[in-house]
């Protein structure tokens, strides 16, 4: 007998399914192979762990166990409402903070007032997750990042300026042999892709020719 | 040996090809003329370079005229009165010059440098106009190839924005950004 015919048998011997040949052929196993008495053994102690750990009340689970739990919760259900109304079949007010729970559509309406001005809000202001944001007048910060670990940025606003601060520290000092040199420049416009940006000053001179197009490298001046 | 068959067909298709591509052909060539894409933008910026120092420029930082040797850009005298008043209340007891400055439309749908310097210079990325007046920005503070700093500024008009760079010379280097009126 090959090891799925003695597994079939096994199953249906568990189940109590065999015929007569199959009761034979499975007496003659439990006798003759000691593998096959302990896997018996073993299913026999799972079935009854596997009833114990279900309530007597309550049928065993199968395609029906999830269908006679909702005939439960039905039947729960009918029993409570039977409760609320009094024997004159008058129906007793609910609790005054669950009335609101009767009224679905009003539970829905109330979301969604609340979710569109929510969205409106966040919309027109921008302002949503700002760590920091100055009345409506002051120029606000909000979260500020540095990547060198060893660099801090300190965000305030000045009342005596009227101005907002962010101060670095920790940033490495420029050598005093380096010219800084600056400009006067006027507005550009965008750059055709992979042609440089051209930066003019007010007399219409280029200054800088500056080529950037990938993201989070650093442009190219010319 | 039999002369060439000329195709008669392709002077007509040339010629509606022609009728069809004129009119992006003239687009391009205006666009090409007036130097890049036309781009809408949320806001007008204005970007300054400044060096603070404390106490006045030292002889080797003077030219003959006594003024700074370095090279400075002018401003327009009220600005340039308002920022120094506004930067003096922050920067106690220093002096104040500015390097470079840039007025720069901040696009709606492509990255803006403010670039008053080289040296130092900033990427905003607009995310829109605000209530109230301003504009929400994206900032990178860039000194040559490197990000200094990121931030989301919420700019209004009339409120400046002073960032304290780094140590240079005998001095500070400080970004001003500030909101043009309309």
């Amino acid at each position: 007998m090959t090891p799925s015919e003695k597994s079939l048998l096994l199953h249906k011997l568990i189940d109590g399914e065999l015929d007569e040949p199959e009761k034979v052929a499975a007496e003659r196993l439990l006798e003759t192979d000691p593998m096959f008495r302990a896997e018996l053994e073993s299913l026999r102690k799972l079935g009854d762990e596997m009833r114990r750990g279900f309530p007597a009340d309550l049928e065993p689970p199968s395609p029906d166990f999830f269908n006679t739990r909702i005939r439960h919760q039905i039947e729960e259900e009918q029993y409570a409402e039977a409760n609320r109304t009094n024997s004159r079949g008058k129906e007793l007010p609910e609790p005054r903070g669950m009335r609101w729970f009767a009224f679905p559509w009003a539970v829905a309406a109330a979301s969604l007032v609340v979710a569109v001005a929510l969205g409106l809000q966040d919309r027109d202001t921008g302002e949503r997750g700002l760590a920091w944001a100055g009345p409506g007048g002051q120029t606000s910060v909000g979260t500020t990042y540095t990547p060198a670990a060893v660099v801090e940025a300190d965000a305030f606003f000045s009342d005596a300026a009227q101005a907002t601060v962010i101060r670095l520290t920790g940033l490495p000092r420029i050598p005093s042999e380096r010219e800084i040199a600056g400009h006067s420049a006027a507005s550009y416009r965008p750059s055709h892709v992979g042609t440089p940006v051209e930066i003019r000053d007010r007399g219409g001179r280029i200054s800088v020719a500056m080529l950037s197009g990938v993201p989070g490298q650093p442009p190219n001046f010319f | 040996m039999a002369p060439m068959q000329r195709n008669n067909y392709h002077l007509p298709a040339f010629f509606l090809a022609a009728f069809f591509l004129w009119p992006f052909l003239l687009c391009a060539q205006g666009i090409a003329a007036r130097g890049g894409p036309k781009a809408e933008t949320d806001a007008e910026v204005w970007g300054g370079l400044v060096y603070a120092i404390e106490g006045g420029l030292s002889e080797g930082e003077k030219n003959v005229a006594k003024g700074p040797s370095f090279p400075v850009v002018s401003l327009g005298a009220e600005l340039e009165k308002d920022l120094r008043s506004r930067l003096g209340r922050v920067f106690t007891g220093r002096n104040f010059y500015f390097l470079g400055e840039h007025t720069q439309g901040v696009f709606k749908q492509y990255e803006s440098w403010l670039v008053p310097s080289k040296d130092l210079f900033l990427k905003l990325d607009s995310k829109g106009p605000v209530k109230g007046g301003g504009v929400n920005l994206g900032l990178q503070l860039w000194q040559d190839k490197e990000v200094i700093m990121k931030t989301d500024v919420i700019l209004r008009p009339d409120s400046p924005l002073f960032i304290e760079g780094p140590a240079w010379r005998r001095g500070k280097l400080l970004f001003v950004v500030l909101l043009k009126g309309e």
